[in-house]
């Protein structure tokens, strides 16, 4: 419980002082219900089938809070991992952590659970500000919930696993694995929009590939839908999402392990 | 044979070797004295460069032994490989070729770190808005020291480095000597059988220089094995079993302090020139008194059994030749003086390889 309590407040005694990180998570939020705003208008008129598939999932806003708030928490919990072994190979701590824990892996998840932490409390002030302001109605089932939700941490933290295999190595420009994952889930997913409104075949077979696309999806049936675990439209996206979890996963280990062992190699965790 | 046993055969090995003007990394061996907490067999570390092109070689079949008990010091110049050699050592860095072994047995770089505690010599590894105890206890609870027990554990090693007082300041707030003396705090807390301090003394001011060469006397007293990487001769001469010198990824001298200093045969007399010193240097090879001279660019190092004769007889020279002395020095014999003999035998060795390879390939000398 002590390394977990040093590991979240060296978070909060990072290089930023508090104040100022607090004052720029909350232009963040505001800046999120902005954008939120802004697509309500641009979309909120539409018609046919798009309307129908917004109405399926309690309206335009309910829609589209979940999934940007869904997405911020899963993006910024997969960047917290490579965050983790960044800040720490920065700070010279990484060898030592390495030297005094040799369950890296293990100190790495204790680590980024800090960051997922608050991003997961960014994300609840987004949500319920949203929630407010628009006047979102839910209906959550809330095994369904919980389930989406351990699915997701477990599918992030494989990503997450993946990226930092490229920073333990001492990668510290732009991280490939994260700009695609940024890339196919901002403009991919249905964040804002159901997939459906992309007429374009090929787009719309990239974007049902995305496996965000189906996170965000049975999220939405279980918080806006009261789906329980037999609703066969959670299952169907649920299963895409878990069977991605549990390839990225293991992967993600078997990566890090490789990247650990190609630092030791290069000399990336001795420092001078 | 390999250097690092601390056996007097391997000593007269070395002298001979010395005398011989053979390079002495592969030359001393023999029984060991006491068993080897830490042995490095035929370590060679070499780095990537580009493709095509061959790798960049930082350690090239360095031996090393640390008996159990004892107090190894490494000195080197910088560049030499010190840094990477420990990090090999603490299993941090994983050797191309070679072995490590920990207590008689081939140790992967995961036992290394599981027995080898580090103190750096660096300002970095720590927590800098979190407190010097802070940071100790989150280390110390890493290595699974109860919750219970790591305030006071912090407390013992902060007063054992003479850090008490900042006990609570942050770590960003320490001066550079502070910091040295945090880093070997968290070496102390981890308690591992194995300590390397990588220049522990380096930018402290005279009084915790004391402090901390005192508290390293006490380590010793203790029982600990350890490997002291410094620069400070009178440092390695008091406190070490054993001295080993690197130099360019070679360990090229290895020996009981003592057993170094009578490697010195003769003294040496130190000149720097302002001008090109050729001339002069002409005509010292002929002096018949000076056993030795080495040269490199504008500094020329001439070795001698009659210092106060010769010392004449090279000032005569260079005058005749109407060239500029920057410097001269007669140094007192020492283990300074041993690091500065086999370093610049090193470097002779390295120019006439050179040069016997140059002339091979039909360029004029």
């Amino acid at each position: 419980m002590y390394v977990q309590w040093i590991l979240i407040k060296r978070i909060f005694a990072g290089h930023s002082p508090l104040r100022f990180t607090a004052l720029m998570t909350a232009i963040n939020i505001l800046m999120a219900i902005g954008v939120f705003y802004y697509m309500t208008v641009v979309v909120g008129t539409s018609s046919g089938s798009r309307a129908q598939i917004y109405r399926f999932y309690g309206g335009v806003a309910a829609f589209m809070s979940v999934g940007v708030s869904m997405n911020a928490l899963l993006t910024v919990g997969l960047n917290a991992v490579a965050k983790a072994i960044n800040d720490e190979r920065n700070q010279g701590t990484l060898s030592y952590w390495i030297m005094c824990q040799p369950r890296l892996l293990k100190l790495v998840l204790q680590a980024s659970l800090g960051e997922f932490l608050l991003a997961g409390v960014n994300a609840l002030v987004t949500f319920a500000l949203l929630v407010a302001l628009f006047g979102v109605h839910f209906h959550v089932n809330l095994l369904s919930f919980a389930v989406v939700a351990a699915v997701s941490l477990l599918a992030v933290v494989g990503v997450g696993l993946v990226a930092a295999s490229l920073n333990i190595t001492g990668n510290t420009g732009q991280n490939p694995i994260l700009w695609a994952w940024g890339l196919t889930t901002n403009f991919m997913a249905g964040v804002f929009v159901p997939i459906e409104v992309f007429d374009n075949p090929f787009i719309h077979t990239v974007s049902s590939a995305v496996p965000v696309t189906h996170a965000l999806l049975a999220m939405r049936s279980a918080v806006l839908r009261d789906a329980p675990l037999d609703d066969p439209i959670l299952d169907a996206h649920l299963l895409y999402w878990g069977l991605f979890a549990v390839l990225m996963l293991p992967l993600g280990a078997w990566l890090f392990r490789r990247g650990l062992d190609r630092a030791l190699m290069r000399g990336n965790l001795v420092q001078s | 044979m390999r250097p690092g046993d601390d056996d007097p055969v391997a000593v007269a090995t070395l002298r001979h070797a010395m005398h011989a003007g053979e390079p002495a990394s592969a030359t001393a061996t023999g029984r060991a004295a006491r068993p080897a907490m830490i042995e490095a067999v035929g370590l060679w570390k070499e780095y990537p460069v580009k493709r095509g092109k061959p790798p960049k070689r930082v350690i090239c079949g360095a031996h090393l032994r640390v008996g159990a008990g004892r107090v190894h010091c490494m000195m080197g110049l910088s560049g030499a490989g010190k840094s990477t050699l420990v990090g090999m050592l603490a299993g941090l860095l994983t050797p191309s070729r070679g072995t490590i072994n920990f207590n008689g047995q081939p140790a992967s770089s995961e036992v290394l770190r599981q027995n080898v505690a580090l103190s750096l010599g660096i300002d970095g590894g720590f927590y800098g808005r979190l407190s010097v105890h802070e940071n100790l206890e989150f280390f110390g609870a890493l290595i699974g020291i109860p919750r219970a027990r790591l305030h006071a554990r912090s407390n013992d090693v902060l007063g054992l480095v003479g850090l008490k007082r900042a006990g609570a300041a942050e770590y960003r707030t320490l001066s550079s000597g502070q910091r040295r003396q945090a880093h070997l705090a968290r070496a102390l807390i981890v308690q591992r059988p194995f300590l390397i301090a990588d220049e522990p003394t380096r930018g402290l001011d005279p009084a915790t220089e004391q402090h901390i060469v005192d508290l390293l006397y006490e380590i010793k007293k203790s029982g600990q094995t350890m490997l002291v990487v410094t620069h400070d001769v009178h440092l390695a001469s008091g406190l070490a079993d054993w001295v080993s010198v690197l130099d360019s990824g070679v360990v090229i001298k290895s020996a009981a302090p003592i057993d170094l200093l009578h490697l010195l045969t003769s003294t040496r007399i130190y000149i720097r020139f302002h001008d090109d010193p050729t001339r002069a240097v002409k005509r010292l090879a002929r002096l018949p008194g000076l056993t030795e001279l080495h040269v490199h660019e504008s500094e020329v190092h001439c070795y001698t059994q009659d210092p106060e004769h010769d010392l004449n007889e090279v000032i005569r020279i260079v005058v005749d030749e109407d060239l500029e002395i920057a410097h001269i020095d007669v140094p007192e014999p020492g283990l300074e003086e041993v690091f500065m003999k086999v370093i610049a035998e090193r470097k002779h060795l390295e120019q006439e390889r050179r040069l016997a390879a140059h002339t091979a390939k039909g360029h004029t000398p």
